[in-house]
């Protein structure tokens, strides 16, 4: 595991450079906060239609309690992901855009003398993007400003439909969730900064196994993701640093068959939060490549979640209108 | 380059008027000049300028536009001497020049670009085939008062410099692919004295480096 991490963090340090692509390519490090979060794939450029190929690798570095302490655990256990993810977005109006997302994931788990390895589609997202601050003519300080809402399906497996013993075969969340947020940019010559708030509701729904019939109720999350990025001498690459921390109400489990649906378990808040380096370098007008590196060891709030660190690589295809 | 005869607007009296309420010291008027003063600057018409000046490098001299000398409007086209965008346009503005000029129009070219040298754009624009001026703006003192922001961006001015329709020539960045001719339609409409449908479009090309 030490030496995975130290390759993780060599590759970071070389891949120094990514985003506008915090949007074209964001990096699903935590296994904890799978209900879906952050802002969808959005075109903020002036393009009709934009395809990104992402693949990430993540590993999962320690465990952190509702203490806020850091378990790093043991160097015979190792858990790694790697994501691959196809996002689209297309013009449906001069200022109205439409998304989808379909992720792919194989989870490594190795846990003492185990060893096991799936690969299943993940949650599957549909979102619709407004340009509510277009930019139409200069300003000096009005920034560039979308609301975005997104719809996440449960097309991955859930933990409580897994089938393997370790579980390599989760890849999603289980829930319907509803997200909705802002995104806002900002350029002065070679500088940019973004603000990216966003809420998201996961619906309830019921299991039912051999114990009986459970509602499981994951309620709200939310995340705030700021950045700022350099283009040195306004040429082809960027460089970007980005920090994302992100909470979500912990998972109430009840019952409905018993008198007022007996409240099992309240569930435990669950946050972590993503640092991340970015490099993106424009290969010719309509395409880019971008290098991103993100670490959830480094600032919290981290609470009831696995901590990762993460590699990302993605490529972007545009068709300007 | 010159821009002269600038005119308060109705928001700069406005702001005149705020700013002397802040002796008063009341923490409404603070409040309201702070607002009152977001609202100005917010306003890419804060001063509207009258007449814009500077060396033609087309020809190569100076050249001096008056917005009252336009019969109907000027219009006051930002192009580049590297944006392809910019330079998919040129065809298509020329044409329009010869086409609106004889009705009342008057067309000039700005180049404000401040990473392109002085001297590539004055070699680009002679031989460009544009019979209209296209004045270097090094310092964008044209493009801010206006709030130009790619190239090509287009403004219709009429005599006071007021802005009758602003934005991009067209809906592609590749003028022969566009199937909406946003700057042909809004000419066509003044010039049968009519307001155009669209005051402000979206721009498309490359930003201006300022």
């Amino acid at each position: 595991v030490k030496s995975v991490d130290k390759l993780f963090f060599l590759l970071g340090l070389l891949g120094a450079g990514i985003v506008i692509s915090f949007f074209e390519q964001r990096v699903e490090a935590a296994a904890c906060c799978g209900k879906s979060s952050a802002a969808p794939f959005l075109m903020v450029g002036d393009d009709q239609m934009q395809l990104s190929f992402g693949l990430a690798l993540g590993n999962v570095v320690a465990l952190i309690a509702d203490d806020g302490v850091p378990n790093f655990g043991s160097s015979k256990n190792s858990e790694t992901s790697q994501s691959y993810k196809l996002d689209m977005a297309t013009l449906l109006s001069d200022r109205l855009q439409g998304g989808l997302s379909v992720p792919v994931t194989t989870y490594k788990v190795s846990k003492e003398s185990v060893k096991e390895s799936s690969t299943g589609l993940g949650d599957v997202r549909l979102s619709l993007g407004y340009e509510i601050l277009p930019s139409w003519s200069y300003s000096s300080w009005k920034p560039q400003g979308f609301l975005f809402t997104a719809l996440t399906l449960p097309t991955g497996r859930a933990y409580d439909g897994s089938q393997r013993m370790l579980a390599t075969d989760v890849t999603g969340a289980g829930y319907f969730s509803w997200t909705v947020g802002a995104l806002f940019l900002k350029k002065w010559t070679v500088w940019d900064v973004f603000l990216v708030p966003e809420v998201h509701y996961s619906f309830a729904r019921t299991l039912e196994d051999l114990g009986g019939t459970y509602q499981l109720n994951p309620g709200l999350g939310g995340s705030v993701g700021v950045g700022f990025g350099i283009s040195p001498g306004s040429g082809n690459l960027r460089l970007g640093l980005r920090v994302q921390p992100r909470l979500e109400q912990g998972v109430q489990v009840s019952s409905p068959a018993r008198s007022g649906n007996y409240i099992l378990s309240q569930g435990a808040t669950v946050g972590a939060c993503d640092t991340g380096i970015d490099a993106s370098y424009m290969i010719s007008s309509v395409d880019s490549m971008s290098v991103s590196y993100t670490d959830q060891t480094l600032l919290g709030p981290a609470m009831n979640s696995t901590l990762s660190r993460s590699l990302g690589l993605s490529y972007q295809h545009r068709w300007e209108r | 380059m010159i821009i002269s005869k600038i005119r308060m607007n109705r928001q700069f009296k406005s702001l005149s008027n705020l700013l002397s309420l802040r002796e008063t010291g009341s923490l409404s008027s603070k409040v309201s000049v702070i607002l009152g003063l977001s609202l100005a600057l917010s306003s890419k018409g804060f001063c509207f300028p009258k007449q814009i000046g500077g060396m033609d490098l087309v020809r190569g001299h100076s050249v001096q536009v008056d917005f009252k000398q336009a019969r109907l409007a000027t219009v006051v086209l930002f192009l580049s001497s590297r944006c392809p965008c910019s330079a998919s346009h040129q065809i298509t503005l020329e044409k329009l020049s010869k086409e609106f000029t004889p009705q009342g129009f008057r067309f000039v070219g700005v180049h404000s670009n401040a990473d392109e040298e002085e001297g590539i754009a004055k070699e680009y624009f002679k031989n460009s085939g544009l019979t209209f001026p296209v004045i270097q703006d090094r310092k964008c003192g044209i493009a801010d008062a206006l709030g130009a922001f790619k190239t090509p961006h287009v403004f219709v001015l009429g005599s006071d410099g007021e802005v009758l329709f602003q934005g991009g020539v067209d809906n592609s960045h590749i003028s022969n692919q566009a199937n909406k001719h946003y700057l042909k339609d809004a000419l066509a409409l003044i010039a049968e004295g009519k307001k155009p449908s669209q005051k402000e479009v979206r721009v498309l090309g490359c930003e201006i480096r300022r």
